[in-house]
């Protein structure tokens, strides 16, 4: 089922198997593998296909939109916003629930931690988030976010941020390199630590 | 639920950080935005400002 290609966008082949662990390498993860435990379960057909059907081109897009499917593949909600932010309303809150919304990042990073807290209080199914080179998903936890994601999110971010001052102060990894996968890094922590599924998949150029 | 993402990090140059404090500082002030976007966009510039003097260290350094 993942293989099938749509023919109106993107492959919806989605590789579950771990990104090789080149440890400081520039294209590879620092701290540790991306991937651990079991692959993420697919989406459902039809929310695949729709999103096939719009990532090839939203992650061409120079400011971000925001589109949200229903398990059913119907979309339920369409954002425009800026190259660096974008805003739900209040009225899209009940909506969002148990929904796969999809994104795309200009400046090319894996989720802000904005883009996890909205994860978290809107008790989205999977976020997504889209770039030229790469797609980032963060896949809710079966026992669901939980009352102390936030501060799970917080405590991943110190980790990090220690872990990789160490790795900069001694001279392990430059700056540019930390710069370019604190993002990544961090979603990695935080799904690690809440028992959500976290993957970096590298789009073919 | 405004959702911001920030086009530097910690370990940016200081002087981009520096831009995007300016950049978060102009939106709090715009009016535009209600208190509920106003508390993402404060939660950002107080993170924002933390990286500062580590990134001005590191560029002397």
């Amino acid at each position: 089922m993942e293989s099938n290609g749509g023919g109106e966008g993107g492959s919806l082949r989605e590789p579950d198997r771990p990104l090789p662990g080149r440890a400081h390498a520039g294209e590879g993860d620092i701290l540790g593998q991306t991937q651990g435990g079991a692959p993420i379960p697919p989406l459902p057909y039809a929310v695949q296909r729709a999103r096939a059907r719009v990532e090839p081109s939203l992650r061409k897009g120079t400011v971000e939109r925001l589109i949200a499917y229903d398990q059913g593949g119907n979309e339920v909600l369409r954002l425009d916003g800026t190259e660096d932010e974008v805003k739900i309303p209040r009225s899209a809150y009940a909506m969002l629930r148990n929904t796969i919304v999809t994104h795309n990042h200009p400046g090319g990073r894996s989720f802000s931690e904005d883009d996890i807290i909205t994860a978290i209080e809107l008790d989205l199914f999977e976020l997504r988030a889209v770039s030229g080179g790469f797609t980032f998903r963060l896949r809710r936890p079966e026992r669901g976010w939980g009352d102390r994601a936030v501060d799970e999110l917080q405590a991943a971010y110190d980790d990090v941020s220690r872990d990789l001052d160490q790795l900069v102060a001694s001279g392990t990894i430059s700056q540019t390199v930390a710069d370019r996968f604190a993002h990544h890094e961090l979603a990695k922590r935080f799904a690690d630590r809440v028992g959500a599924q976290y993957r970096r998949h590298q789009e073919a150029q | 639920m405004l959702m911001i993402d920030p086009p530097v990090t910690r370990y940016s140059p200081a002087h981009e950080i520096q831009a995007w404090v300016e950049e978060l500082e102009r939106r709090l002030a715009d009016p535009k935005y209600h208190e509920d976007d106003r508390r993402v966009i404060r939660r950002n510039l107080e993170r924002a400002k933390g990286w500062l003097p580590v990134a001005v260290e590191s560029s002397r350094g």
